[in-house]
């Protein structure tokens, strides 16, 4: 990571503990909200990632039981690029942190 | 009753300032505030968990995948499956790991674009919070 990405990752780690200090959360409180902040964003990216899926694999998602989710990424993962991967969750992280504050 | 020396405070003196605060925002409004955000948080998932539900279709594998999202460590297992290295997003003092780190590995890993993004939209709203409340406090003065 260079210089740069870690200035932003600080000011990232900075703000958000701005928005807990405003907000007052319970340690249990403030464990709910990130995680499920956390988990929204990842099932928004799968949603993404199976839209963009070739036909074929589209057709073993219909069919196929996933039982685990490492089962389902591992999946995922033969068919999407480090770089795909990337974009869809840049995507995702914008979709739902707007609509998350749009609502607040 | 606020004074006005306690409104003023809250007037944003720097527009890009994030610090932020709610010794003056009422205990009862602070908790509402803080059960909706929670709430707004559990909304989005169960959203997400519906739209997904209608992709793969199979309910006790979309179960599994939402007690893998929540439970916490999805990510993790993520970024592993992904070959992403992910200890490089981890800021700070590693014994002092906030409940947002997930998030924040995940935004670092999106890169860029995603952590500005995020950080931009979430200090434009504290600054709306602080306005809102500063607002609150004006309006009691002014009826006084």
């Amino acid at each position: 990571m260079n210089s740069n990405n870690v200035r932003v990752q600080s000011k990232l780690s900075e703000v958000l503990k701005d928005f807990v200090s405003f907000f007052q959360f319970s340690k249990e409180q403030e464990q709910k909200f990130f995680k499920e902040l956390e988990g929204a964003i990842i099932l928004n990216a799968i949603g993404k990632i199976i839209d963009q899926a070739p036909e074929d694999e589209q057709e073993t998602i219909k069919q196929h039981e996933f039982k685990t989710t490492e089962e389902l990424f591992t999946f995922l993962g033969t068919f999407v690029s480090k770089e795909d991967l990337e974009k869809t969750l840049d995507k995702s992280i914008r979709e739902v942190t707007e609509r998350l504050l749009q609502k607040l | 009753m606020f004074s006005i020396e306690h409104s003023r405070q809250f007037e944003p003196e720097d527009p890009e300032s994030t610090e932020a605060t709610v010794e003056n925002i009422a205990p009862d409004e602070l908790e509402q505030l803080r059960g909706e955000a929670v709430e707004v948080a559990q909304d989005l998932l169960q959203d997400e968990v519906k739209s997904l539900e209608k992709k793969i279709n199979v309910s006790d594998t979309l179960k599994s995948i939402f007690a893998g999202v929540t439970i916490g460590g999805a990510f993790y297992t993520w970024a592993k499956m992904f070959g992403l290295d992910i200890e490089q997003f981890i800021i700070g003092n590693v014994s002092d790991r906030s409940s947002f780190l997930g998030l924040q590995m995940l935004i670092g890993v999106a890169g860029f674009t995603a952590t500005h993004f995020v950080e931009t939209h979430i200090k434009k709203k504290l600054n709306s919070l602080k306005n809102k409340f500063g607002s609150v406090l004006k309006n009691e003065k002014d009826n006084d």
